[in-house]
């Protein structure tokens, strides 16, 4: 496996007159080539911001990398001038926003959105750009490339719109693709199609993908790997199989418990996480998930936990699974 | 295209009928008449000259005989200025007040767009503050006090430009600069506050993403959206203007239309003043229907062919 993204100890703070938000702590993670990552996180628990980090989209001047290194491919990505910048933006690295009914340029046809791309990083002349957009659009799956190309985004729907904007992100054939929330704007039978397009392309392309939702069945469709994140932490990462049959971390199996089942009794209560996620403007001192855990120990209150390694591919920052919390109950057994 | 036209043509046509009507009520009581002076003039006299611009006819056959002119675009001879028609009076004002106009225009909007996205790309830094104060000054301070400063600094202490009256170029560039101001401040207030506006949105986002930079992020992303507010203000603008140089034209002594314009109410010419306020109202007309043209082509989610799409 080739490495192709490795962010190590990424911290990232909002500055506001008031406070100070520590949006993302201590993340680090990595994604290898052609391999799907996927970061699960509720609203607000800084997945968007690790993910526009790696593009530097954060926001000029109240966002800041205060410390850590994002390496794509070798390169620096965190110290990076504009110019150099530039290059790997929609090039090597391609993104897909949450909501395609407002991240599309509404005075813009979207044949020439798509072609944009090609002209700007291959230096494609309009016309021979515009020819491979129509070839993508056909590959997206909309009926009358030649047609779509010329119509402006107000006339499609939020299906193909999200289409749009995949064909945007993937026409100069990036290396990754950082996938926001690629389906929560979309209805139920549009996110599958969605999905199914993102999968086929992937294997199509062999790019990698950072997808991130919070979606527990977005992830298991067609994710290599999680990493599970909470008020800007990652508190457990593994490959697929360990973050759905071994959840070790509290909050893993929280997120997992809470999706509501086909044979679920109606009359039953959808099993939720108690409380909400701490004011991430005031660090806690324990584990900042240790408020609502229902396995909290004096121990979470008072030290941060460390990272306990389960095999190497899955790790948990949680100090149930320390040697020494050998009486408190394993997180997986309560599972069974 | 066509059916658009053709509504906004008669929309046009009532709009102005309208105008001409409220314009003639309101001339009429208006206390006097064109022959109201100070000068003894014997009764016998003032009723024949009355009798001969048809002043003594009862007012509704004077309404009448109004809309007609209107109709046929011919509004009689003026009152105050002798053997002239005021079509002929509107053909020699007109053009002058026109390149006045049309060159306050043309600064209002090249300056005020440039100052806007200066001001927009320098957010809360000293320039956009700089910006803003020009702006704010401009739209508060009355154009005629601002005239008064050019021609005190440009033309009487520095002698670059002539002082006032019309003839070469040069007397041009001061009243259109004064009349340019106002406008000019307001359209960069907007341009601004439109261009932070367009730079909050996802598509932005997405653009940053695809590594659009420079001169194509500005041009295509930013402005194509951030002027669509813009391109909707230039009716009133051109409203601004063309009142503006009402008083433009006085100050600087300007043969122009605004300047028959204000002394046909003072000298009480009504035809002067129905025939140049309907001239008035019909290019304002026609610059609301230009910019509603210009809005669809500009922002594509405006279909002006079929009301929708």
């Amino acid at each position: 496996m080739e490495l192709l993204l490795d962010v190590n100890n990424l911290s990232i703070t909002f500055k506001s007159k008031e406070k100070t938000v520590h949006a993302v702590r201590n993340v680090s993670f990595h994604v290898n080539k052609g391999e799907v990552l996927a970061i699960v996180g509720e609203s607000g628990c800084g997945k968007s911001v690790t993910a526009k980090s790696i593009m530097r989209l954060l926001p000029e001047k109240t966002g800041r990398i205060m410390d850590g290194s994002i390496m794509f491919d070798g390169k620096e990505i965190t110290t990076m001038n504009k110019k150099e910048l530039v290059k790997y933006r929609g090039d090597r690295i391609g993104m897909v926003f949450q909501d395609p009914m407002s991240s599309l340029n509404p005075t813009m046809t979207v044949g020439d959105q798509i072609a944009e791309g090609l002209m700007i990083h291959k230096g494609y002349k309009k016309k021979k750009a515009r020819e491979k957009a129509i070839e993508l659009i056909r590959q997206v799956r909309i009926a009358n490339p030649v047609h779509c190309c010329t119509k402006y985004p107000h006339q499609l729907s939020g299906g193909m719109r999200q289409r749009i904007v995949i064909a945007m992100a993937l026409i100069c054939e990036p290396d990754l693709l950082i996938a926001d929330e690629p389906t929560t704007a979309l209805d139920v039978t549009i996110q599958a199609e969605i999905l199914n397009l993102l999968k086929e392309l992937q294997e199509k392309m062999g790019m990698a993908i950072i997808i991130i939702t919070h979606d527990l069945g977005v992830v298991a469709k067609f994710s290599d790997r999680v990493n599970v994140m909470y008020a800007g932490e990652i508190v457990e990462r593994g490959t697929l199989r360990e973050i759905f049959y071994h959840p070790q971390h509290p909050y893993t199996l929280g997120l997992l418990k809470s999706i509501p089942k086909l044979d679920h009794d109606f009359c039953e209560k959808l099993a939720v996480i108690e409380g909400s996620p701490p004011d991430l403007s005031i660090l806690p001192k324990g584990c900042a998930f240790s408020e609502r855990c229902s396995h909290a120990m004096d121990v979470c209150d008072q030290y941060h936990p460390e990272q306990f390694d389960q095999s190497s591919t899955h790790q948990v920052s949680c100090w149930l699974t320390d040697s020494r919390a050998s009486r408190a109950p394993r997180v997986y057994s309560i599972t069974h | 295209m066509l059916q658009f036209m053709f509504r906004r043509l008669i929309g046009a046509v009532i709009t102005l009928f309208f105008i001409i009507t409220l314009t003639f009520v309101l001339m009429s009581a208006i206390p006097g008449d064109p022959f109201t002076s100070d000068a003894r003039v014997p009764e016998q006299v003032l009723d024949n000259l009355r009798d001969h611009y048809g002043l003594n006819d009862p007012i509704m056959v004077q309404y009448f005989k109004y809309l007609k002119g209107a109709l046929f675009l011919d509004f009689g001879p003026s009152i105050k200025w002798d053997n002239q028609t005021v079509n002929e009076l509107i053909a020699t004002g007109f053009p002058v007040s026109a390149i006045l106009g049309i060159q306050a225009l043309a600064i209002a909007i090249f300056f005020g767009i440039l100052l806007g996205i200066i001001a927009a790309f320098n957010h809360n830094k000293s320039f956009d503050y700089m910006a803003m104060i020009i702006a704010i000054l401009g739209l508060s301070v009355p154009s005629f006090i601002f005239a008064t400063i050019l021609i005190n600094f440009f033309a009487i202490k520095l002698q670059w430009f002539p002082v006032a009256t019309w003839g070469t170029w040069q007397h041009s560039i001061l009243p259109s600069i004064a009349l340019a101001v106002a406008p000019m401040a307001y359209i960069a207030r907007l341009t601004r506050s439109s261009i932070l506006e367009v730079l909050s949105m996802d598509y932005i986002q997405t653009a940053l993403a695809k590594g659009v930079t420079g001169y194509r992020f500005i041009i295509v992303h930013v402005l194509r959206n951030a002027l669509i507010p813009v391109v909707t203000i230039l009716g009133p603008i051109t409203a601004t203007i063309l009142t503006g140089s009402f008083v433009i034209e006085q100050i600087f002594g300007i043969p122009g239309l605004g300047k028959y314009f204000v002394e046909g109410i003072s000298d009480r010419d009504y035809p002067l003043i129905l025939g140049t306020s309907f001239f008035y109202s019909a290019i304002l007309v026609f610059f609301v229907i230009l910019v509603d043209i210009a809005y669809g082509v500009i922002d594509p989610r405006i279909k002006l062919i079929k009301g929708r799409d």
